[in-house]
């Protein structure tokens, strides 16, 4: 099956009556990412957003009661492992001990799918963003822009329900990230799961998102809340 | 696995460390009156030796200090601009070299027929204090500088960029910026080279050639072997020979917080970036080179022995001469090493569960680490005095010899695999949980790689200290349980001099490849634990 089909399995992404509680800390979050749509997550910094996502992903505990629903599934019962995100960490979070395409290729591994395929799999990707003579080098070796493009391969090509940035290209200059968000923008239409993105950046937003949700938090309160506030697209 | 690895490393703690210290330590106090026990702490006899175990340390460390501080700089600048260059390695291979390959291969050199006596270079020096200081010097050198060269590539180049615009001249450029990098490597370097010189035993022993060349180290183990069984004064001069080397250590802990905090780049996995613009020229290497190929030398000289002391040895190899011998070694290196790298092993698991600046945390590792700062033959009395109903020295103890031999050489395991706890691949672990990992597929994809090469490491590093140890070995041998490097010392007390040169031969070629190995698979990280 080739990336893009199967789209009609992919489901909205609903978050009912989130909390995630530590001594200092408190985020409640309620909303609603339909298929298709890239949704921008803003907030200042310290609000937590990254802490929303890595709950979301099963990375950090949440409160009990909490719905996190992709169709009719509740994620929140979940481990990690099982709900088929693609999480693109903010510092690519590459494995250093694999190669290229060894790394382009885990989640297909981690699914049992046979070498020769997940390498065809992997190259066919590589191609795709000009990287097909680095398959086999080590990733410490890659630009930032290049290591962005694995980290981008290795979070889709599983074909996750459900894709979350984490200030993705924070780190590149402003050309660069141009190329990535049109190359994000291109493999999203092919595969349209709800996109949750975290940034700070307007570029990001503007190129990318169709909708926002905004974290609200009075700096030295510790309440944080995140409502849905503007639908651009 | 937790609670099991905090077991594990509190029991082997308190059974390797703390009761044999606390038993050197209530022998010395007990069973006398307190002018008594004044009275033989400050005894003349001893009181000499701890003088001349002072001047011996102090001097050693001086001149190491002194060699050593400017090598340092220059390599760390060269490393700075070719951060895969071999020399480290070539400068750390030192480290593998046996004490007693090096005594005998300096007694080669300095006595009566010697290579360097008969170009009357050092003439006479066999069998002086001056012999042992400078076996020292030859090899703390390249300790202290790894440790000062590791400091100065932490000296970011935009800084000195920043100081030349600002008008720094050279000098101001060095106190200001370069400075206040190094001078926590070059201090941790040099109260580690002193404490090594307190506890320093086969090379003043071979040397120094006995008395009047008696520091406290020798004088404990005479006072055990050589001379009538006097206990009280062996646990004296262990006593003192503590005073002297964790003093030092001390100081050592109390600079710590700031050497870390210079060092703070330095931790396994990291790996200097190349940087660009003109670096030093390409001569600088191969001088480095050379120096680094220099203090190798001295101890090629055993390979001198005649070609007919080869053919001798194997067929002593094959008629049993010394295959008893080789096998206890390698059982010896294979337990010391399983030892103190599985409890160094747990010792990690255990301690990255506490938040990373807590004081809890600090005083563990301090804990975990004060073997480093106690002499084997201390560690040893201390293992006789405790356990001494089942170990006694006069049987023989392989568990003994391996016991104390991971006591010792667990702080450099541990010191090897400890930034494993501290640099983070969370989000590697968060990012294979995402992707469908299992615990044991994360363990086995992205934890492993990053412990395999330590862990390899540290083991070749044991098994390579191991492997060269005599204190342990001296202490606890019987005439069923003689290891290699006491079987070429008895060899060379029975003047079978050459057949003693080959085996040492042989036993620095292991000792060396253990180390390389060790060296190349950690590349940098693994010095400087040993460092610390």
């Amino acid at each position: 099956m080739s990336f893009g089909e199967g789209t009609s399995q992919l489901e909205d992404f609903t978050v009912r009556n989130l909390k995630v509680t530590w001594p200092d800390f408190s985020l409640s979050a309620d909303f609603q990412i339909r298929v298709g749509e890239r949704v921008a997550l803003i907030g200042k910094s310290g609000s937590g957003k990254t802490t929303l996502l890595r709950a979301l992903a099963g990375l950090e505990p949440v409160e009990p009661g909490a719905e996190i629903l992709l169709g009719g599934r509740n994620l929140a019962v979940l481990p990690a492992q099982k709900r088929e995100i693609g999480f693109l960490f903010q510092d690519h979070a590459l494995f250093e001990s694999m190669n290229v395409l060894d790394n382009c290729t885990f989640a297909l591994r981690m699914q049992g799918v046979a070498r020769s395929i997940r390498d065809e799999e992997g190259r066919r990707w590589l191609k795709k963003v000009s990287l097909a003579e680095h398959a086999l080098s080590s990733v410490t070796t890659l630009s930032g822009g290049e290591r962005q493009r694995v980290a981008f391969i290795r979070a889709l090509i599983g074909r996750p329900r459900l894709i979350f940035l984490d200030e993705p290209f924070s780190s590149l200059d402003l050309e660069l990230r141009e190329t990535l968000r049109r190359e994000f923008r291109d493999l999203h239409t092919l595969w349209p799961a709800p996109v949750l993105l975290v940034t700070h950046d307007e570029g990001d937003i503007l190129a990318l998102a169709t909708a926002r949700l905004k974290l609200r938090w009075d700096s030295g309160h510790p309440d944080r809340k995140i409502t849905r506030e503007l639908t651009t697209g | 696995m937790i609670f099991f690895s905090a077991l594990w490393t509190s029991v082997a703690w308190v059974l390797a460390v703390l009761v044999p210290l606390i038993a050197v330590l209530s022998f010395g106090f007990s069973g006398q009156s307190s002018a008594e026990g004044a009275a033989g702490f400050f005894d003349p006899l001893i009181l000499s030796v701890v003088k001349l175990t002072l001047v011996q340390a102090a001097s050693s460390t001086a001149i190491c200090v002194l060699m050593g501080y400017p090598l340092g700089l220059f390599l760390g600048k060269w490393l700075q601009f070719h951060p895969r260059s071999r020399i480290p390695t070539l400068m750390a291979l030192p480290y593998g070299v046996s004490t007693l390959v090096a005594a005998m291969a300096w007694i080669i050199l300095l006595g009566r027929n010697g290579v360097l006596s008969g170009l009357g270079i050092f003439p006479d020096w066999a069998y002086t204090l001056k012999a042992a200081i400078l076996a020292h010097v030859f090899l703390n050198v390249p300790w202290v500088a790894l440790s000062v060269a590791y400091s100065r590539t932490q000296v970011p180049l935009r800084e000195i960029d920043a100081s030349i615009t600002l008008g720094g001249s050279s000098w101001q450029i060095y106190r200001f910026v370069t400075w206040p990098r190094v001078k926590w490597g070059l201090l941790s370097a040099a109260v580690q080279v002193f404490s090594l010189c307190v506890m320093s035993f086969t090379l003043v022993l071979i040397l120094g050639g006995g008395p009047p060349v008696e520091t406290l180290e020798t004088l404990l183990y005479s006072f055990i072997r050589y001379r009538a069984l006097d206990i009280q004064s062996a646990v004296i001069c262990g006593l003192w020979e503590m005073v002297l080397t964790l003093a030092p250590w001390f100081v050592l802990i109390v600079f710590r917080r700031w050497a870390q905090h210079n060092e703070k780049g330095l931790k396994w996995g990291v790996h200097f970036q190349p940087i660009s613009g003109v670096g030093p020229p390409l001569y600088w290497g191969w001088l480095l080179s050379g120096v680094a190929i220099f203090f190798i030398l001295p101890y090629l000289v055993v390979f001198s022995a005649p070609l007919a002391t080869w053919h001798t040895l194997a067929l002593g190899l094959i008629r049993g001469d010394w295959f008893e011998a080789l096998v206890i070694s390698i059982e010896l290196a294979c337990l010391s090493a399983a030892l103190s790298v599985l409890t160094a092993i747990l010792a990690v698991f255990s301690l990255k569960t506490l938040p990373r600046m807590s004081p809890l945390r600090r005083l563990f590792e301090t804990l975990l680490t004060l073997p480093s700062g106690l002499s084997i033959l201390v560690l040893a009395l201390g293992f006789w005095l405790a356990y001494g109903q089942w170990v006694d020295p006069f049987e023989g103890s392989l568990a003994a010899m391996a016991s104390v031999q991971a006591t010792v050489f667990f702080p450099l395991a541990f010191r090897i695999l400890w930034p494993l706890s501290e640099i983070g691949s969370f989000t590697q672990l968060d990012a294979a949980f995402t992707l469908g990992a299992s615990r044991f597929q994360v363990f086995r994809w992205v934890e492993w790689p990053r412990w395999r090469g330590p862990v390899v490491s540290s083991i070749a590093a044991v098994a390579g200290g191991s492997l060269a140890e005599l204190g342990a070995v001296s202490f606890f041998y019987s005439e069923k349980l003689i290891p290699l490097p006491l079987l070429i010392s008895r060899w060379m007390a029975k003047y079978r001099f050459d057949e003693a040169q080959g085996l040492a031969a042989f036993l620095l070629l292991v000792s060396c490849f253990l180390i390389f190995f060790a060296f190349r698979i950690g590349r940098m990280s693994e010095m400087r634990g040993v460092l610390r």
